[in-house]
C-alpha cells in the first residue's frame, strides 16, 4: 500500500484501511484546505505552526486555499455541475449552512471521524458540539473549535454596555453614528441571536425550520432594526461588507462597537495592537449563540487519507492547546477535558486566562444553541432585502 | 503562381481557424452555457426550463446595480474627458515638452488593486485625509470627515477611474491635435478673423471629440464592467453589477446561481450589442 | 506661473500612490489620528527577504506567468491581425475580436468555468495561462490591425516580385518597422496579465497566487503595510518597461 499518496486510489475506501496504513498512504501528498484567511493570527497558527509540523510528522504539504462557507459550496457545486471527479479541495473549514449545503448536494465524504484517533477525545455527547446548526454531525464532519459570540466595545464611548435589544435601541438612539452590523457571518450571527432572544422563548427556534415562526419573529426583528438604522453609522446607507472592515472601523474610534464568533478575539487583538486597550468584551444578558466550527473532506477529494491525517493532528491535545492560547488563537477546544491524558488535563486546566474577554464558565449560562441553516439563509437575503436595501 | 495560391489558401484558413478558436469560440461557449444554466437548463440544481430568472433580472437590486453601474460608468468617463480637454487647451504648449508628456505615461503602470488601495487610504474615514483635516483643525471628530468612500454615489471609485482615465485621453488629444493639424488651422481662423473662443469650440472640439469617441466608449464600457476597484471602494447597496454577479454566484442562497449566470449574459450582451452598434456607426476607418 | 504649478501638482497626483505606498510600507500602529507621530519600521521590508516569504514565492508566479502569456499573445496576436487585414474583408472579424477584450475578465471567467472544470484546468498553472490568453490575444489582434496597411503589403508584394518567401519577407519588409510596435504591445499585454485579479481568482480557485492576488489578500486582512509593500512590488516591473522602452512610446503608442 506504499505507492505515491498524491495519486488517486478511487477504489478503496479509505475507512476501510487501518490508520497505519492510512498515515502510510497520506505519507508525501498534497492536501488542499479551503478557509477562511481574514484573521492573521489565525493565518498564523496554520502557517508557523500546523504547516511546517504535518510535513515534518507525516511528509505532508498542506496548502491553504482562502475561501468563506459560500465559496466553498460554489466551488464544490460547480465541480459537480460539470462531473468532475476530482476535486480542487480536499479538506475545508466549515460550519453550520456550509455543512447542510453541502450534505444537500452530496459534497462530503463520510463518515469519517470515528476513524480518527484523536476522535476518542472529542466531546461528542455536548449539544454545542455534536450538532451543527440543529444537524446531528453523523461524522460527516470533524469538530475543530467552540466558540461563543460576543459584542467588543469601546470603554471610553460605552458607559453601560446594552444587555438586550431594546437596550440597544435606546443606546443607538442616544450615540448616534457609533454602530453598525457587517453583512456577513458575525453580523448574521448577532441578528440570529437576537432573533432568538426577542421573546422568552429561544427553545421555539430549536429544531426543524419553522416558516411562520421565521416570519412573525423575523418582521419585529427589522422593524426594530429599521426603527434604529438611521442613527447608525453612516445613517445605515451602506454597511460593512467584512468583519476586518468592521474591526478597521472599531480601531479608529469611529464606531463604539465591533463584533466576534470568537469569544476571546478580543484578547488576541489586543495583543497584536490592533485594538486600543480600553476594548473589552461581552456577551449580553439575552444570550448569544454558541457554535462550533467543523473540517469536512470533500466528497471527490484526490488525497482522503491526507485530509484524515491532518484533522487528526489539528483534534490532537497538542495542537488543540496551542490554539487556545490567547495570543495565538484563543479558539475554545472541542476536546473533553476529562477524557484526555493526565498531563493534557492539566495543561488545559491551568491555561493563561482572560484579560478583557469573559470567563468562559460565565458565558456558558448565556449560550443560545445555533438554530437550523435555513434561519441563516433567510437572515442573509432578508437582512440585505428588509433592511440595507431600503 | 498555382502553389503560392495554395499556400495562401492553406494559410488563410488556418489563421481564420486560429482566430475563432482562440477570441470567438470562448465567448460563445461562454454565453451558452450562461444562457443554458440561466434558463434551468443545466446544472445540479435545475428544474427545466424556466424564463424566472431572468423574470427576476429588471427589478429590484439588479435594475438599481445595473443604473449605479451605468452611472458610475458615465460620470468617469465624462469627468476624465473634461479634465483632459481642460488640461489640453491650458496647458498644451508644457505638455509638448517631452519629459512633460513622458510623465503622462506613469498613471498607466499603477494597477487598478493599488489605484483602489491608495484611494482607500487618502480618502476614508480612517485615511491619510482625515488625519490631515484632524491634526489642522478642520474637523473634530473623525465622524465629521465627509464620506468618499463606500458611499451613494461612488465619489471615491470615479476618483480611481479619473486616475486611470484622465492621463490616457490626454495623451490621445495630444496626438489627435497634432495628427489633424490643428495648429495650423487656428492659425488659418485666426486670420480670418475668429475669436479664442470660437476657435476652440467650432474648430478644434468637434475635431477632437469625433476623434476621440471611439476610446471613450470603450473606456466607458470597461468602466462599467469594473470589478476590482468597487470591491476595495464599493458600497453595500446598489452595487457594481459585476460585483453583483460574483455575490450572487457565491452567496449562500443556491437558488441564486442561475440568476448570477442571467445576470452575466445580459451584461455580455450589452456588451456586445453596444460594440456592434459603435462598429456599424465607423464604417469608414475599417476600409 | 500657475502652469508650472498646475504641471508640478500633476506630477505629483501621478506619483502619489508610489509615496503613499512607500509611507505604508514603512509603518506599523498606524492608528488614528497618528501622521508621523506612530512607529516607522522596516520589518515589513526584513520580512519580504526571509525565505518563506510569500511574497517572494508570487513575485516569481507573477514574472512567470505574465512573461509567457505576452510573449505568446503578442506572437500571436500579430500573425493572427495580419490574416485578418490581408485575407478577409468584412469588418466583423476585427470587431469580434473586441467582444472577449471589452468583457470584465472576471465575468467571462464565470461563464467559462464550467469548460474549465471539465479540462480539469481549474487551480492550474496552465489553466490560468489559458484564461489570461483569452483576453490578451484579442487585445493583440485589435492592436496590430492597423499596421498591415497598404504599405506593409506593398512591401510584401515587392519581395515577393524579388523572389524572396514568406521568412525574407519578415526580415526585410516586416519586423524593421513592426519592431517598436511588437514592444509596445507586449508592454501592454504584459500589464494585462500582471494585474489581472478577478479572472485568475476565480479559475486559480486562490490556488495560483500571483503578486496581485496577495495584495487583495492583505488588504483583506486588514494589513495596509504588507499590502503596501506588496503594491510597490507590483508597480516595478510595469515601471521598469515603461522606462527601458520609454523612447518606443513615445513614437510609437498612437499608430493604434
Amino acid at each position: 500500500m506504499v505507492g505515491c499518496a498524491g495519486e488517486k486510489s478511487p477504489e478503496v475506501n479509505p475507512t476501510e484501511l487501518s490508520w497505519p496504513e492510512i498515515e502510510q498512504q497520506a505519507k508525501g501528498g498534497e492536501v488542499t484546505i479551503m478557509m477562511w484567511k481574514g484573521d492573521p493570527l489565525i493565518n498564523q497558527y496554520m502557517e508557523d505552526f500546523v504547516i511546517p509540523t504535518v510535513k515534518e510528522r507525516f511528509e505532508i504539504d498542506l496548502e491553504i486555499v482562502s475561501g468563506q462557507g459560500s465559496q466553498i459550496v460554489s466551488t464544490i457545486l460547480s465541480e459537480l455541475d460539470s462531473g468532475q471527479k476530482n476535486s480542487q479541495l480536499d479538506m475545508m473549514w466549515i460550519n453550520g449552512e456550509t455543512f447542510y449545503q453541502l450534505r444537500q448536494v452530496d459534497g462530503l465524504f463520510g463518515p469519517f471521524t470515528s476513524h480518527l484517533p484523536n476522535a476518542k477525545y472529542v466531546d461528542f455527547e455536548n449539544p454545542f458540539i455534536g450538532y451543527d446548526f440543529q444537524q446531528p454531525v453523523e461524522g460527516f464532519e470533524a469538530p475543530w473549535g467552540n466558540v461563543q459570540f460576543t459584542l467588543i466595545y469601546n470603554e471610553k464611548m460605552v458607559d453601560d454596555p446594552p444587555q438586550n435589544l431594546s437596550d440597544f435601541e435606546d443606546w443607538v438612539e442616544q450615540n448616534p453614528g457609533q454602530f453598525t452590523i457587517p453583512t456577513e457571518f458575525a453580523g448574521m450571527t448577532l441578528l440570529k441571536s437576537w432573533l432568538l432572544s426577542q421573546n422568552e422563548n429561544p427553545e421555539s427556534f430549536y429544531g426543524a425550520f419553522d416558516e411562520e415562526l421565521y416570519q412573525a419573529e423575523s418582521s419585529r426583528l427589522w422593524e426594530s432594526i429599521n426603527g434604529m438604522k438611521s442613527d447608525f453609522w453612516r445613517q445605515g446607507e451602506t454597511f460593512p461588507a467584512t468583519i476586518t472592515q468592521l474591526h478597521q472601523l472599531f480601531a479608529n474610534g469611529e464606531v463604539a462597537f465591533t463584533m466576534s464568533n470568537n469569544d476571546s478575539e478580543v484578547d488576541n487583538k489586543i495583543a497584536q495592537g490592533v485594538f486600543p486597550d480600553y476594548s473589552r468584551a461581552y456577551v449580553p444578558e439575552s444570550g448569544t449563540i454558541q457554535n462550533s466550527h467543523y473540517l469536512g473532506i470533500s466528497k471527490h477529494s484526490e488525497n482522503k487519507t491526507g485530509a484524515m491525517v491532518v484533522i487528526n493532528f489539528l483534534l490532537s491535545p497538542e495542537a488543540q492547546y496551542r490554539k487556545m492560547i490567547p495570543e495565538i488563537w484563543g479558539d475554545g477546544t472541542i476536546l473533553s477535558v476529562e477524557k484526555l491524558p493526565s498531563e493534557w488535563k492539566e495543561k488545559f486546566r491551568t491555561l493563561p486566562g482572560r484579560i478583557k474577554a469573559p470567563d468562559r464558565n460565565q458565558i456558558q449560562e448565556k449560550a443560545l444553541m445555533e438554530p437550523d441553516p435555513e434561519y441563516m439563509i433567510r437572515i442573509f437575503e432578508d437582512f440585505r432585502k428588509e433592511v440595507v436595501q431600503k | 503562381m498555382n502553389r503560392t495560391m495554395l499556400k495562401n489558401t492553406v494559410i488563410r484558413r488556418s489563421l481564420a481557424g486560429l482566430f475563432l478558436l482562440l477570441c470567438a469560440l470562448p465567448v460563445v461557449l461562454a454565453m451558452g452555457y450562461a444562457a443554458l444554466y440561466s434558463v434551468g437548463l443545466t446544472g445540479l440544481q435545475s428544474d427545466g426550463f424556466m424564463l424566472q430568472h431572468w423574470a427576476t433580472l429588471f427589478q429590484g437590486e439588479f435594475l438599481s446595480s445595473f443604473l449605479y453601474s451605468l452611472w458610475i460608468a458615465g460620470a468617469s468617463s465624462a469627468l476624465a474627458l473634461a479634465t483632459a480637454l481642460a488640461a489640453l487647451f491650458t496647458l498644451r504648449k508644457e505638455l509638448t515638452d517631452k519629459r512633460v508628456y513622458r510623465m503622462l505615461f506613469l498613471p498607466l503602470t499603477v494597477p487598478p488593486v493599488v489605484i483602489g488601495f491608495v484611494i482607500y487610504q487618502l480618502f476614508s474615514g480612517g485615511g491619510i485625509l482625515s488625519r490631515v483635516s484632524y491634526q489642522s483643525g478642520l474637523i473634530d471628530q473623525i465622524s465629521h470627515f465627509p464620506e468618499f468612500v463606500h458611499d451613494a454615489y461612488g465619489v471615491g471609485i470615479i476618483l480611481a477611474h479619473l486616475f486611470i482615465g484622465f492621463p490616457f485621453f490626454l495623451i490621445l488629444l495630444l496626438n489627435l491635435y497634432q495628427q489633424n493639424n490643428l495648429d495650423e488651422l487656428e492659425i488659418t481662423a485666426a486670420s480670418l478673423g475668429a475669436g479664442r473662443k470660437d476657435i476652440l469650440l467650432r474648430v478644434h472640439l468637434p475635431v477632437l471629440l469625433k476623434g476621440i469617441f471611439p476610446v471613450v466608449s470603450l473606456y466607458t464600457i470597461f468602466f462599467m464592467g469594473a470589478y476590482e476597484i468597487p470591491l476595495i471602494l464599493g458600497q453595500s447597496s446598489p452595487q457594481m453589477f459585476t460585483i453583483l454577479i460574483l455575490e450572487k454566484l457565491q452567496r449562500y442562497s443556491l437558488s441564486d446561481i442561475p440568476v448570477a449566470y442571467a445576470m452575466a449574459l445580459f451584461y455580455a450582451i450589452i456588451c456586445i450589442g453596444t460594440l456592434s452598434w459603435l462598429m456599424m456607426q465607423y464604417k469608414k476607418r475599417w476600409n | 506661473m500657475t502652469r508650472k504649478i498646475s504641471i508640478t501638482f500633476l506630477l505629483l497626483i501621478f506619483l502619489q500612490p508610489l509615496l503613499v505606498l512607500l509611507y505604508l510600507s514603512f509603518s506599523t500602529q498606524w492608528h488614528y489620528p497618528s501622521l508621523f507621530a506612530h512607529p516607522f519600521t522596516t520589518q515589513h521590508w526584513q520580512t519580504l527577504l526571509s525565505e518563506s516569504s510569500a511574497l517572494i514565492k508570487s513575485i516569481g508566479i507573477s514574472i512567470m506567468i505574465s512573461t509567457l502569456v505576452s510573449f505568446v499573445a503578442t506572437g500571436m496576436g500579430f500573425f493572427i491581425s495580419r490574416g485578418i487585414a490581408y485575407y478577409t474583408k468584412s469588418r466583423w472579424w476585427l470587431t469580434s475580436a473586441y467582444f472577449p477584450y471589452v468583457i470584465a475578465p472576471v465575468v467571462l471567467a464565470v461563464m467559462l468555468n464550467f469548460y474549465f472544470l471539465k479540462m480539469g484546468l481549474t487551480g492550474t498553472f496552465a489553466g490560468i495561462l489559458l484564461a489570461q490568453l483569452l483576453i490578451t490575444i484579442p487585445y493583440s489582434v485589435i492592436f496590430f490591425h492597423s499596421f498591415w496597411s497598404s504599405t506593409i503589403l506593398e512591401r510584401e508584394y515587392l519581395v515577393a516580385t524579388l523572389g524572396g518567401n514568406f521568412m525574407t519577407s519578415l526580415r526585410h519588409a516586416i519586423l524593421p518597422s513592426a519592431k517598436g510596435l511588437l514592444v509596445v504591445c507586449y508592454f501592454q499585454c504584459y500589464l494585462i496579465s500582471w494585474f489581472e485579479y478577478g479572472l485568475t481568482q476565480y479559475i486559480g480557485v486562490g490556488k495560483v497566487e500571483t503578486l496581485t492576488i496577495l495584495v487583495y489578500r492583505y488588504i483583506s486582512e486588514a494589513n495596509p503595510y504588507l499590502a503596501a509593500l506588496a503594491g510597490l512590488l507590483l508597480l516595478i516591473p510595469p515601471l521598469v518597461l515603461l522606462f527601458v522602452n520609454r523612447s518606443f512610446f513615445i513614437q510609437n503608442v498612437w499608430k493604434s
